[in-house]
């Protein structure tokens, strides 16, 4: 098991399913893609207090796999982008998060056979 | 016991679904406040509600707004909410929400402020 993500917490709330921790698994990893997707399209119109609201709906999907590193880095585009502060680092941020994100769902992968099917 | 769950996000959705569905209570969902609306109209069994704050088409204050001014219901009201919102949360409150949990939940902490609110709602 990698160490760059975390299923504790899912397996606290599990009740020992499995098919539970698999079936969020799943849903992050497709919903993830989705999300970055729409920060993006914000960043691009320069929807700054959009990308940070998106930005704050996202943030709770990476605790689930308590990613701390990425939630920092989310916090921030949400925290820049709802108070329209320090807009010009939102890319920068983005760009961290996104290799971040990949990085996560390539593990993800490579830890679980039935995401490759 | 019938909770509705009002959530637009899947993860959390699922996440409470599963836990409350562990506990032994009967779950209904909604991914926004138009749709809980619409089921706590027509499902009159429902026990509590528990809501997101920031969702689509109807947000989870007005909804609150909702479920006590228009339907004048004193159903329990939990509201989600992430740390570092404390004045959406004491809004939340003036409108009438009865409690609040912050995402991602204590699994713990849910069940203990679903059983105190309900035991206060019954007495």
């Amino acid at each position: 098991m990698s160490k760059e993500y975390s299923l504790d917490y899912l397996e606290s709330i599990s009740g020992g399913d499995n098919d539970f921790v698999n079936d969020m698994i799943l849903t992050f990893v497709n919903s993830v893609p989705v999300e970055l997707n729409r920060i993006e399209n914000a960043i691009n119109a320069q929807d700054w207090y959009k990308a940070g609201e998106i930005a704050h709906k996202f943030g709770s999907n990476l605790m689930y796999l308590e990613l701390n590193e990425l939630k920092e880095i989310i916090l921030k585009i949400e925290s820049f982008g709802l108070e329209m502060e320090h807009t010009q680092e939102i890319p920068v941020l983005f760009k961290k998060l996104t290799e971040g994100c990949e990085l996560i769902i390539t593990l993800l992968k490579r830890d679980f056979d039935f995401l490759n099917q | 016991m019938n909770i509705l769950i009002c959530e637009d996000d899947l993860m959390t959705l699922k996440a409470l679904e599963h836990k409350l569905k562990n506990e032994g209570y009967n779950t209904i969902t909604a991914l926004d406040g138009k749709q809980a609306i619409e089921l706590l109209n027509t499902q009159k069994d429902i026990e509590m509600l528990l809501t997101d704050l920031h969702m689509p088409l109807i947000s989870g204050l007005e909804l609150i707004t909702h479920v006590r001014n228009s339907m004048k219901s004193n159903i329990p009201i939990i509201m989600l909410t992430r740390v570092g919102l404390e004045d959406t949360v004491l809004h939340a409150f003036e409108l009438g929400a009865d409690d609040y949990i912050t995402k991602p939940f204590s699994p713990e902490e849910l069940s203990l402020r679903i059983k105190r609110l309900l035991l206060r709602s019954k007495v």
